[in-house]
C-alpha cells in the first residue's frame, strides 16, 4: 500500500484489519473501512475503469457516490461503485464496460473514431439500408451499457421497514447535526439520515485541518450520540421525496420507508468539475474527492499537484495536500488572487506560485495525468498561445458546487439561481419543507451553523402549528463560490463536461445548433445527466453551456426535472419482503391429498381438476360427465356472501342491482347483475330472501370485496338503514350437481327437498350433518344442483361426509375447468372472461335482465338508457363441425372479417355433451346479426371456420335443473 | 426483556353483532362493552370491540357467555399472539401503522402484510392479530419466518435514541 498515509485524525479505516481481494486477476489488500477505489488506489493502481462510449481511461473523481467511471463488477453483482462500496475479504472483481482487460481494452479504438460518432450520430445513422439495421442493431446492443448481469443470479429481497418521525433530517454535515439538536432540544422526535458510514459531512474532510472547526465537531457529534431525541440512520440516503414527507431511506439492510412531519433538507453541494481537454485522464480529480481520499483513507492521491481554483475552497484543498506530503506546484486561480481569503494568504506564505486570471487550457498524458498546460484566461476563453506547461500527476478542480437540490425540486420548493453566490439556491420551500446550510448558500461554518438552528426553528414551530417566515437569506454568504464559467474551449475537444455518457463540449454546442436549445430537449437529444450519476456533475455546466449559446439567464435556461430516484436504487431493495396473500378454503387439505391441481383464483386457491396434469383433459372430461351423468362435488367456497338487513334491505339491493329485487319471495332467489355508473358488467351472482327485512346475496369469487364495498357505500350515499355483514370467510359453500343430488342430500338433510316444497331457485335453512346450513337451487352448470352454504368450521366434514355417502351415485369431485365447461354448455357467462372492461349487459345478450321501462332506478340505468340504441357488439354462440381434428382456436383468438378484427373469442371447449367443440365469441354487430360464418386466425395463422350457433348448447329448455332427473332419464 | 414469540390463540370464538339491540345482547351475556367506536374492551374471558354505532366483535374463552341476537354471527377468525422484544420490530416490515404509538387497550383494523386484519393491544404486553381464516396459512407462514428472522434483534432506530 504505498500510497497509504499515516494515521489521519479523522481516517474511517481500521488499520488493525486487513483485507484482500482480486482486481483484474491482481492481489491487492486493504483495510476495513476502505472502499474499494482507496484500497485500490492506496496499492497505486490508478486506473480504475474505461469510459462509457470512448473507452478511455478513467479513474477517481469525486469519492462521494458519483465515481460511475470506476464502477466494477463481481461473480454476483455489476456496476458496484467502488468510490463508496466496502472492501470485503475474498472479493474478485473487474472492470465495468471492457473489452478484454481493463489494461487493454480493445475498444479503445473507440476513442479514435469519435469524430464520427458526433452528438445525437445514433438518431440519424444505421436506419438505411434497412436490411443492415440487424446487423447495426446487434452491434451496438454489444456494446452499449455498462456491467453485465449474470442470468445465472440468486434472487435476492431486502425487507422494507416503515418507520417514523417528527422531523427528518437529510445529511449530518455541520449544519444537518446542527439543526438535529436544535430540533431535539426543542422536543421533536428526529431521524438524521446520512448516505455516509459516519456523520460530520465536509467538516471531516474539507475542514479536517481546521482547528477553529475541532470543537464544534467534537461537541456535535458527541452530543447528537447522547441525545434521546435523535435517531442517526448512517449509510442511508434518502432517494426521494413523496408527497407528506414519505421519504425513503435506503440502507445497506433495504428500504427503511420514513413518514415525517417535516424534513429539513441539509444535503449540502456537489463539487462541479471544469470542463478543458483531457479534464477525464487519471489524475485529475474534484478538490473535495482528494480531500475525501486523505481524510477518510489516508490515500495519498498524487505525488506533484497543481490545483485549479474558481474559489477560496480550492486554497483549502491545497493547504491539505501539503499537510499529506504532495508537493503543489502551483495554484492556478480563474481570477484575482486578492478575491480571496486567508486560505489564499496562506498559501501564498508557502510559498506556493499562483497563477492569477488563468486557467488549465489542456492536460496531458496518455494513461494518466502528467502535466496540465496553464494559459491566461479572460473569464470566458484562454490565450492558448502563452500557455505554459507544467509537470503533475494529480489535478484538483476547485470551481464550483451545485446545490443537492433534488429532493427540494421534487418536494415542489422553487429554486432560483443566485448571481453573488453563482449557485442555484432555494427560494421558496413547499409545506413542512426546510433547508439549511451549504444547499442554502451558508459556506463558512458560523454560517451553517447559524442557518441550522434557523431552520430547525422554523421547522418545530410548523410542526406545533405555528405561522412562520422563513428566513432563508438570513444567513447566506456573500461572496461567490462558484465561477460562473469553468469551461475552456479547445479546437481538439476532448474537454468533458459529462463523464457518464462522454459528452463533449462541442456535443451539447452542436445539439443547440441542430435546434435542441431547450434544456429538456438538449438532455434528451445529447444524454446529457442521463447517465447513472444523472448529471451530478454534467447538469450544471450543461445549463451553463445552453444559457451561453442561446445568450439567457441561467433562470431563464432552467434546469432538468429532478425525478426520484435520487440514486440508484438495488432492484433488492425496491423488491422488499414478498407478500403474495394466499386464501384458502376449509377444504384445502382434501383437495391436495385428493391429487387436485391448484389455480389461482384472485387471492384464493382453487381446484383447477383432480388428476395428473398429464391427464388434464381426460380429467376434465371425466369430470364433466360425472356431472352430467351421475353426481358432481365443487368447492365454491370463494363466492362472496354477505347477508343484508334491516328495514331499507331491498331498497339497498334494488339500487345496486339491474333487477327488482325487493320482490322477491321470501325462500326464493333472483339472478342479479350489477353494473357500474356507465352500465359495465362488473358482477353478477344471486340474491336471495330470508325474511322480509333480511336478504342473502352471493358474489363472484374476484369481486366479492368489491360487491360488499358497493353496497356499503350506497348505505351512507343514500342514507338506508341496513346492515351488512360480510360473511365470505365465515362461511364455505358447495355446489352438489347432479341427477343423484337430490337423491343424496334428501338423506343427510332435515330440508324438505321435495321438488313441490324446495323449487327451482329456491332457498331454505336447515341442517345437514347435524350443521346449520342454507341450501340454493341453482343451476350454473345446468344440472338438477344444491349449493350448500355452511360454517367454515363444519365445511370438511360435510364435504368428506358427502363424498363418502355420494360413492354408489359415483360422486367425483369436479373443479373450475369442468365448471367452465357445464357452464358453457348452457351458455352461461362468466363476468371477466365473457366479458371485458366495456361490455354491457345488451352486448352479453342480456337485456332481459335490464328493466329499462318497469324500474324507477338502479345503479347504470341512465347509461344503459343510452347504450340500448348504441349496442356495437354482441356476444354469441359458436360451434366447430363434429369430428373436427384441425388446430383448436384459443380464447382470445380474433375474429376476422374482410382482413379486420371482427371480435375475439371468449370461451371455447369441447363439449361431451354434443361430442365437438363450442364456444362464445364477442362479435361486431353487422357480422353477429349477419348468421355468417366466423373466421378465427389461429396461433399458426391459419383460419379456422366457425359456425355460429343459438344458446344454450345444452338442454335448452332447463328440464334438467328443474326436475327430478332420476325419474325422467 | 423477554423473546420474540408467536403463538396462535385458538381458544377464542368469534361473534360480529350488529344493529339495535346488539349492546344489549352483550350486556346481557356478561361481556365487556367498548363506549367509543374502534375501541376494544377486554375482561379476562372476552375481547370486544365495537367497529361501528351498533356494530361489535367479539371474541370469547370458553368460561364465557356466547351472546344471543337475531343478528350475531358468528366469525371464523385466526388470531396470532405476537410478545416479547422486538414485536414492533416486526410490525414494521409488514404494516405501515406506527406501532410505538399503540398503547395497551388499543384496538386497530388495518392492512397487515396485504390482508385486513384487527389488531388489540392487549394489557399483559401481547399483541393480538385476528384475521380471516383462509389466510391462517399464509399468515402464520410469514409470521413465523419474520420471528426466526428477527430473533433477538430491534427495529433498525439509528445509531442513537
Amino acid at each position: 500500500m504505498k500510497y497509504r498515509l499515516d494515521p489521519q485524525p479523522l481516517e474511517w479505516i481500521d488499520r488493525s484489519e486487513s483485507m484482500s481481494f482480486d482486481f483484474e486477476g491482481q492481489r491487492f489488500s486493504g483495510f476495513k473501512g476502505d472502499s474499494l477505489t482507496s484500497a485500490l488506489l492506496a496499492g497505486g493502481q490508478k486506473l480504475l475503469g474505461r469510459s462509457f462510449k470512448y473507452h478511455r481511461p478513467r479513474s477517481a473523481l469525486s469519492l462521494a457516490n458519483h465515481d460511475v467511471n470506476a464502477l466494477f463488477q463481481s461473480a454476483e453483482a455489476t456496476n458496484i461503485r467502488g468510490d463508496v462500496t466496502p472492501v470485503s475479504e475474498g472479493l474478485k472483481l473487474r472492470a465495468c464496460n471492457v473489452n478484454g482487460t481493463l489494461a487493454n481494452d480493445k475498444d479503445t479504438y473507440i476513442g479514435l473514431l469519435s469524430r464520427f460518432l458526433p452528438v445525437g450520430f445514433y438518431y440519424k445513422a444505421f436506419h438505411k439500408p434497412k436490411k443492415f439495421f440487424p446487423f447495426w442493431e446487434r452491434l451496438i446492443r454489444e456494446k452499449a451499457g455498462l456491467g453485465e448481469i449474470s442470468t445465472q443470479w440468486s434472487a435476492i429481497r431486502q425487507p422494507k421497514q416503515y418507520g417514523f418521525c417528527d422531523l427528518l433530517v437529510i445529511g449530518a454535515g455541520a449544519s444537518g447535526m446542527q439543526a438535529a439538536l436544535t430540533a431535539a432540544d426543542a422536543g421533536a422526535d428526529v431521524v438524521l439520515v446520512d448516505e455516509n458510514p459516519q456523520i460530520g459531512g465536509s467538516l471531516d474532510y474539507q475542514l479536517v485541518n481546521e482547528s477553529d472547526a475541532a470543537s464544534a465537531r467534537r461537541q456535535l457529534k458527541q452530543r447528537i450520540a447522547e441525545h434521546p431525541g435523535i435517531r442517526v440512520f448512517t449509510g442511508h440516503y434518502a432517494c426521494g421525496w413523496y408527497t407528506d414527507h414519505y421519504v425513503p431511506l435506503v440502507g445497506p439492510e433495504g428500504i427503511i420507508k420514513m413518514r415525517a412531519g417535516g424534513v429539513i433538507m441539509a444535503t449540502g453541494v456537489m463539487e462541479q468539475p471544469a470542463v478543458f481537454r483531457n479534464n477525464d485522464l487519471p489524475g485529475v480529480m474534484l478538490a473535495s474527492g482528494a480531500q475525501r481520499l486523505i481524510a477518510r483513507y489516508a490515500v495519498k492521491p498524487g505525488q506533484r499537484a497543481v490545483v485549479l481554483c474558481g474559489n477560496d475552497e480550492g486554497y483549502r484543498a491545497a493547504l491539505d495536500m501539503i499537510e499529506a506530503g504532495i508537493e503543489v506546484a502551483a495554484v492556478v486561480d480563474l481570477e484575482w488572487l486578492d478575491k480571496r481569503g486567508h486560505w489564499a494568504e496562506q498559501v501564498k506564505a508557502k510559498g506556493i506560485p499562483v497563477l492569477e486570471q488563468s486557467a488549465i487550457y489542456e492536460a496531458k498524458g496518455k494513461d494518466a495525468l502528467k502535466a496540465v498546460v496553464v494559459a491566461p484566461f479572460d473569464g470566458r476563453s484562454c490565450d492558448s498561445g502563452q500557455g505554459k506547461t507544467i509537470r503533475c500527476d494529480l489535478l484538483l478542480m476547485s470551481v464550483g458546487w451545485a446545490p443537492a437540490a433534488q429532493l427540494l425540486y421534487q418536494s415542489g420548493s422553487k429554486l432560483g439561481y443566485d448571481k453573488k453566490l453563482q449557485q442555484i439556491l432555494p427560494r421558496e420551500l413547499s409545506p413542512g419543507i426546510h433547508a439549511c446550510g451549504r444547499l442554502n448558500g451558508a459556506f463558512t461554518l458560523e454560517q451553517r451553523l447559524a442557518d441550522g438552528e434557523r431552520a430547525a426553528k422554523e421547522a418545530v414551530a410548523q410542526l406545533r402549528g405555528k405561522t412562520v417566515e422563513t428566513e432563508l437569506t438570513r444567513f447566506r454568504d456573500d461572496r461567490a463560490h462558484s465561477h460562473d464559467w469553468p469551461i475552456i474551449g479547445h479546437p481538439k475537444g476532448k474537454n468533458f463536461v459529462d463523464y457518464d455518457e462522454d459528452l463533449q463540449l462541442k456535443d451539447l454546442i452542436n445539439a443547440a445548433k441542430e435546434g435542441f436549445d431547450n434544456i429538456e430537449l438538449m438532455k434528451r437529444f445529447s444524454t446529457n445527466g442521463m447517465g447513472p450519476s444523472q448529471g451530478k456533475h454534467a447538469n450544471m455546466n450543461g445549463i451553463r453551456v445552453l444559457a451561453e449559446i442561446t445568450r439567457k439567464t441561467i433562470d431563464e435556461t432552467g434546469s432538468t426535472t429532478a425525478r426520484p430516484m435520487f440514486h440508484p436504487v438495488p432492484v433488492s431493495a425496491l423488491a422488499g419482503r414478498r407478500f403474495r396473500p394466499e386464501r384458502l378454503t376449509p377444504m384445502q387439505a382434501w383437495h391436495t391429498a385428493n391429487g387436485a391441481k391448484m389455480m389461482e383464483a384472485g387471492r384464493w386457491l382453487r381446484p383447477e381438476f383432480y388428476g395428473a396434469p398429464a391427464q388434464r383433459e381426460q380429467a376434465i372430461l371425466q369430470e364433466v360427465q360425472a356431472v352430467r351423468s351421475g353426481l358432481g362435488i365443487i368447492d365454491v367456497s370463494t363466492l362472496g356472501k354477505i347477508e343484508v338487513m334491516g328495514p331499507d334491505a331491498g331498497r339497498l339491493l334494488d339500487v345496486v342491482y339491474t333487477m327488482k329485487m325487493s320482490t322477491i319471495k321470501q325462500g326464493m332467489t333472483r339472478y342479479a347483475l350489477m353494473v357500474d355508473d356507465s352500465g359495465v358488467i362488473v358482477d353478477d351472482g344471486i340474491v336471495g330472501r330470508v325474511t322480509d327485512d333480511r336478504f342473502y346475496v352471493s358474489a363472484t369469487t374476484s369481486h366479492a370485496d368489491a360487491a360488499f364495498r358497493t353496497l356499503s357505500l350506497k348505505i351512507q350515499e343514500l342514507g338506508l338503514n341496513v346492515r351488512l355483514v360480510n360473511r365470505t370467510g365465515s362461511l364455505a359453500a358447495l355446489n352438489l350437481a347432479g341427477p343423484a343430488s337430490r337423491k343424496l342430500l334428501s338423506t343427510l338433510t332435515d330440508v324438505d327437498l321435495s321438488e313441490e316444497s324446495f323449487p327451482y331457485l329456491g332457498m331454505r335453512e336447515g341442517t345437514l350433518c347435524g350443521y346449520p346450513v342454507r341450501l340454493i337451487r341453482v343451476g350454473f352448470v345446468g344440472e338438477l344442483g344444491y349449493e350448500i352454504h355452511m360454517p367454515a368450521t363444519a365445511a370438511l366434514e360435510i364435504w368428506e361426509t358427502l363424498i363418502k355417502a355420494g360413492k354408489p351415485y359415483g360422486i367425483r369431485p369436479f373443479g373450475v375447468e369442468a365448471q367452465r365447461v357445464l357452464r358453457l354448455e348452457k351458455g352461461h357467462i362468466i363476468v371477466g372472461q365473457d366479458t371485458d372492461g366495456l361490455t354491457n349487459p345488451f352486448e352479453a345478450n342480456m337485456a332481459w335482465a335490464v328493466p329499462l321501462k318497469s324500474k324507477p332506478w338502479f345503479t347504470g340505468k341512465p347509461s344503459l338508457a343510452l347504450l340500448q340504441a348504441r349496442c356495437q357488439r354482441r356476444l354469441i354462440g359458436f360451434r366447430l363441425p363434429k369430428g373436427y381434428n384441425g388446430e383448436l382456436p384459443k380464447e382470445c383468438h380474433l375474429i376476422i372479417e374482410n382482413g379486420e378484427m371482427a371480435g375475439r373469442i371468449t370461451s371455447i371447449a369441447y363439449s361431451p355433451a354434443l361430442g365437438r367443440v363450442i364456444g362464445l365469441a364477442m362479435v361486431d354487430l353487422p357480422l353477429a346479426e349477419s348468421a355468417s360464418a366466423l373466421e378465427v386466425r389461429v396461433d399458426s395463422g391459419a383460419m379456422v371456420t366457425l359456425e355460429p350457433c343459438p344458446t344454450p348448447f345444452y338442454d335448452a329448455d332447463g328440464a334438467r335443473q328443474t326436475a327430478d332427473l332420476t325419474e325422467v332419464a | 426483556m423477554t423473546a420474540l414469540h408467536l403463538s396462535n390463540r385458538d381458544d377464542l370464538r368469534g361473534y360480529l353483532l350488529t344493529g339495535p339491540g346488539s349492546a344489549d345482547a352483550l350486556s346481557a351475556a356478561g361481556l365487556p362493552l367498548p363506549q367509543a367506536q374502534l375501541s376494544a374492551a377486554a375482561s379476562a374471558e372476552a375481547l370486544v370491540a365495537r367497529t361501528g354505532s351498533d356494530e361489535y366483535m367479539a371474541f370469547i374463552g370458553a368460561g364465557a357467555q356466547q351472546p344471543a341476537h337475531e343478528w350475531c354471527f358468528p366469525r371464523a377468525d385466526s388470531v396470532l399472539a405476537l410478545k416479547g422484544e422486538g414485536w414492533i420490530a416486526l410490525m414494521a416490515q409488514v404494516c405501515q401503522y406506527d406501532f410505538r404509538r399503540m398503547q395497551p387497550g388499543d384496538w386497530l383494523m388495518t392492512s397487515v402484510a396485504g390482508v385486513n386484519c384487527w389488531l388489540y393491544h392487549e394489557i399483559n404486553g401481547a399483541l393480538l392479530i385476528g384475521f380471516d381464516s383462509g389466510y391462517d396459512h399464509y399468515m402464520n407462514e410469514l409470521f413465523h419466518t419474520l420471528v426466526n428472522e428477527l430473533g433477538g434483534h430491534t427495529l433498525n432506530e439509528g445509531d442513537a435514541r
